[in-house]
């Protein structure tokens, strides 16, 4: 089953020209479920995305102490300097933000759709406009900040269903370029052919499994105890790096591609929004798709460790290709 | 690889290639060269790679032939590890575009 769930958004563009149109007053039943599934997933995104972005700032760190214990100086790294490189907790901070902001968006939309109670709006509009108020170069058009700070004073009212209609039409085409702007971020940075955070950490990556499997074979045909305590660092560090490239093909590319779905998606509602033409029963299927990004992040890191147990590291170049 | 792919998807296609390499290599002479290569390029890597490198600079398009040709040469040895020595040659040719390339957007 794919899920990135670019091909699940594909074609939702043309079910939107082909069906239904909404109310002034207020959303079908049917709309509000659709609308709030796609909210939910890209809310599950921002939160996962998260989570990735410490992980791979993680993953830095250790990756450059190993590559430093097995290449020394020549790794052109040093005990004195953070080993962190191009993952700082600054610049991990501002792509965070971005997560969190996406987040905040998906929490935001769930919360106009759904029988929420006043204090989740307002906390996840809030979330949003805080979130995003800490990327450098994403702003809110003035009329997207109107609506949604609409949305923080009326969330408080009774009998908001239409206010709560209008606002949706009024926020997610007007927070578009700015949720463009963001998954652009984190698409780029969940690249490791691009230049982002994720193509710095597969360059260290790629310095650590080369000086690792290179230590391994030299030191692969002894058994006096140097070649033993050799093995012994050599070898948790080519699997920690195999380990990696995993993650970068599985976990990372899964994010980038979920990101770029939710993109497309956002982008599909917002003109029908802004055009009251709109069915999302499409929706619906892209936002399942996004939406399993969660589980399936977790299933993979239960079983990275499970897997590697069973790499036959001295002969690891079949899992390589 | 298709020739108009920026470089910076080529470099990491490069970096992995090289590294694959490196697993493949037997001799330690050979894996040394092509570490200290590696690291080289990484190093240059992120300032080669930076938004607003004007793509149409000669320094630009000679790095982004070497890493293409050099991509190929290290292809070939999974077929024959004989082959190395021209990968490492090919390797090289990387190193000094990437540092002409790196000296001219400084």
């Amino acid at each position: 089953m794919r899920r990135d769930g670019l091909g699940l958004v594909a074609g939702l563009s043309l079910t939107i020209l082909v069906s239904g149109c909404t109310s002034t007053l207020g959303l079908t039943a049917s709309q509000k479920a659709a609308i709030g599934e796609f909210s939910r997933a890209t809310a599950a995104i921002g939160e996962t995305t998260q989570g990735e972005l410490t992980e791979m700032r993680a993953r830095m760190v250790q990756t450059n102490e190993q590559l430093f214990i097995i290449r020394g100086s020549a790794s052109q790294l040093s005990p004195d300097a953070p080993l962190d490189g191009a993952l700082s907790v600054n610049t991990i901070a501002v792509v965070v933000a971005a997560a969190t902001a996406l987040q905040g968006y998906g929490e935001m939309l769930v919360a106009l759709v759904e029988d929420t109670q006043a204090g989740q709006l307002q906390s996840a509009a809030g979330k949003f406009v805080t979130s995003l108020n800490k990327v450098p170069n994403v702003n809110l058009s003035a009329g997207a900040s109107d609506a949604i700070g609409a949305v923080i004073v009326f969330a408080g009212e009774r009998y908001i269903e239409a206010k709560k209609a209008h606002a949706l039409k009024v926020i997610v085409p007007e927070t578009r370029p700015a949720i463009d702007r963001i998954c652009d971020t984190l698409a780029s940075d969940f690249d490791w052919q691009s230049n982002g955070l994720a193509a710095a950490l597969d360059t260290q990556n790629q310095l650590l499994q080369s000086a690792a499997s290179s230590a391994v074979r030299d030191a692969s045909g002894s058994t006096d105890g140097a070649a033993v305590v050799a093995r012994s660092v050599t070898l948790p560090a080519l699997q920690y790096s195999i380990q990696s490239r995993l993650r970068r093909d599985e976990v990372q590319k899964r994010v980038q591609s979920s990101v770029l779905a939710i993109k497309k998606a956002n982008a599909a509602l917002a003109d029908a929004l802004a055009n009251d033409r709109w069915s999302l029963e499409d929706v619906k299927a892209a936002a399942g798709a996004a939406g399993e990004l969660k589980p399936a992040i977790k299933e993979l890191s239960e079983q990275a460790s499970g897997l590697l147990d069973r790499v036959k590291i001295l002969t690891p170049f079949p899992i390589m290709r | 690889m298709p020739p108009e792919q920026p470089l910076a998807a080529q470099l990491a296609i490069f970096m992995q290639e090289l590294t694959d390499t490196i697993a493949r290599t037997p001799d330690k002479a050979d894996r040394e060269r092509l570490l200290a290569q590696q690291q080289e390029v990484a190093a240059k890597r992120q300032a080669v790679i930076a938004q607003g490198v004007a793509q149409h600079v000669a320094e630009y398009q000679a790095a982004t032939k070497a890493v293409n040709d050099s991509i190929k040469a290290l292809q070939a040895t999974k077929a024959d590890i004989a082959k190395v020595a021209k990968a490492i040659e090919t390797v090289a040719t990387v190193v000094s575009a990437i540092a002409k390339l790196a000296s001219a957007v400084v």
